[in-house]
């Protein structure tokens, strides 16, 4: 088995990381630096890396919380029907035209928080079986209400043309759009979930045990299962309904911190958090950077970046769920 | 990648003009269409009467519909289209498929008003394309200045070199603010619009407001106008409206 890092060890090693990847990421565009004035660097820069690590941070959040609650290495922030109702909702948005703000913010995040938010509801009702909500009927009812989601929103892209790159830019994940207005609005979301997460850390772990086991321990499985699923779902359509669908950094940046401090939820969630938001402030640089003048869909990106050093991090130390 | 498909596409664009050449006038004969721009310009040149199939999308009342995106090729042949029209450079492979079936392709893409008289004339209109030539001969080129054209909000998406509306802005005096990008078509990112500080800026979708509350949106000093998406993006001979357009904003606008 190889040696772990030490958690604090990792946490400030990741918050440097974290600070750096922010700072460096203001002299990263298609702008060269003579021209880039406090208007570019603050408003557009700054925001766009800010918005990008709470994203990251949230969707690592919710890969670490809902593959521990399924206790399956697959599941990440999207298992309960998230990323699908986001993408229904931010679609149909567009497609219907809406038009105007609310809180400074347009429809398309709106209506992808609010579909997000409504998938996580049904899937949530369809699966409770005589007041029980198992692990196994969620995850089936989740994937469900996802397809059939995507379904719709194939059809409604073929009945229409018009801002077709709009839709293909929000469901492959764009922070072209940034603002701190976004960030302001994520991050009370993001901040509570994660503290919800993290009180229910302790219980995580002893809920690895099995179900039964966890009850024999005090724990009440039904209701921490809900609060945690609430919580992650939160999490992921704040920041979805903020950057789009981005894959890949809720399901492999748990996998890889596991890796490194160990399957401790108490340890492995803050340490998530941090490296999750790194991650994607890091993938937006490498974006604009190997892809002027516009950078790739941040998604692309961090599938692109992550799945390779994802590969060799398994291939050196062995997975262990 | 988009520049691979961009590069691919205006390559098919190319050959299909050398296959062109050899093809005479089709001044009689039905026509289907596959491109809206490509009905409206079958109207231009007067054809309409041949006209017997359109897409869902073409403004063409009371013609048959073959299709959307994708054309029904059966309906096709029930119509007894000897012809199609459509551009090499979006429905390459309708038009294969419809040329392995039979038909003729008659392509109408172009870059610019010149080849766009090429295709008027191919189609049978003389008259609408000499009416064309005389207008854009009439034009009054304006003063060089730089010329910004968003074509959608999100992304924002702007013309390069090589594009059609790149052409309008030089034919009306002025210089593209993305002519030194590398593709006819191109996201940029808004940090680049701020940096260059175009004279002129011309908003062709109806999200004006949006565009407004873009950080950094009161720094910048160009002239703003909210232009019409047909007339400068289509390749119908609507165009010259936008060329028009265009050249008497750079006539009015003031020096740098």
């Amino acid at each position: 088995m190889a040696r772990r890092i030490p958690s604090a060890v990792a946490l400030a090693v990741l918050l440097a990381a974290a600070a750096a990847a922010i700072v460096g990421s203001l002299f990263v565009g298609p702008t060269p630096w003579e021209q880039v004035t406090d208007t570019i660097a603050m408003k557009i820069r700054l925001p766009r890396a800010c918005l990008a690590f709470v994203a990251g941070a949230a969707l690592g959040a919710a890969g670490v919380v809902f593959q521990g609650l399924f206790r399956n290495p697959l599941a990440d922030p999207f298992v309960t029907g998230v990323s699908g109702g986001a993408a229904l909702g931010a679609v149909a948005a567009i497609v219907g035209g809406l038009s105007g703000t609310v809180l400074g913010l347009a429809p398309v995040t709106l209506c992808a928080f609010g579909g997000s938010l409504a998938a996580v509801f049904i899937v949530h009702r369809l699966a409770r079986v005589r007041g029980r909500v198992p692990v196994t009927t969620l995850l089936l009812a989740g994937f469900a209400i996802g397809s059939l989601s995507s379904a719709l929103v194939s059809v409604l892209l073929l009945y229409h043309t018009r801002n077709w790159n709009e839709i293909l830019q929000w469901l492959m994940g764009t922070l072209s759009d940034a603002s701190w207005i976004k960030v302001q609005i994520a991050v009370p979301f993001v901040a509570v979930a994660v503290a919800v997460m993290a009180r229910h850390a302790r219980a995580l772990n002893v809920m690895l045990l099995g179900d039964e086991s966890a009850r024999q321990l005090g724990v009440d499985v039904e209701r921490t299962r809900l609060t945690l699923m609430v919580a992650g779902s939160v999490a992921t359509a704040a920041a979805v309904s903020m950057v789009g669908i981005v894959g890949f950094v809720g399901l492999i940046v748990p996998h890889v911190v596991r890796l490194l401090v160990g399957p401790d939820h108490r340890a492995l969630l803050p340490t998530t958090v941090l490296a999750g938001g790194t991650f994607l402030v890091a993938a937006d640089i490498v974006s604009r950077a190997v892809f002027p003048p516009a950078g790739l869909p941040i998604g692309a990106v961090t599938a692109l970046c992550g799945a390779p050093f994802f590969l060799w991090l398994l291939r050196r130390r062995g997975l262990r769920v | 990648m988009r520049a691979l498909v961009y590069a691919t596409l205006i390559g098919a664009g190319a050959l299909a003009y050398t296959q062109d050449d050899r093809f005479e006038p089709a001044r009689t004969g039905l026509i289907v269409s596959v491109m809206p721009s490509s009905t409206d310009l079958v109207y231009a040149a007067g054809r309409q009467g041949d006209l017997v199939g359109v897409t869902r999308f073409c403004n063409a009342p009371g013609k048959a519909v073959i299709g959307d995106i994708v054309v029904d090729s059966e309906k096709i042949l029930v119509l007894r289209a000897e012809f199609v029209v459509g551009q090499w450079s979006s429905n390459a492979r309708t038009l294969e498929h419809l040329q392995r079936l039979g038909l003729t392709v008659l392509p109408t893409d172009s870059n610019t008003f010149e080849e766009m008289a090429a295709v008027l004339r191919r189609l049978g209109g003389d008259r609408a394309a000499d009416e064309l030539m005389a207008r854009v001969g009439a034009v009054r080129p304006g003063k060089p200045l730089s010329v910004y054209y968003e074509s959608t909000f999100e992304p924002i998406l702007v013309p390069g070199p090589g594009s059609y509306v790149d052409h309008v802005i030089r034919r009306a005096g002025g210089r593209n603010v993305f002519a030194d990008m590398r593709e006819p078509w191109l996201e940029v990112p808004w940090e680049l619009v701020l940096a260059r500080d175009p004279d002129i800026l011309l908003i062709a979708h109806d999200r004006i407001e949006q565009v407004r509350a873009r950080p950094g949106w009161n720094e910048l000093h160009g002239r703003v106008y909210v232009v019409s998406f047909e007339d400068y993006v289509l390749p119908t001979p609507r165009m010259v409206n936008g060329l028009e357009e265009l050249a008497e904003i750079l006539r009015g606008a003031p020096n740098p």
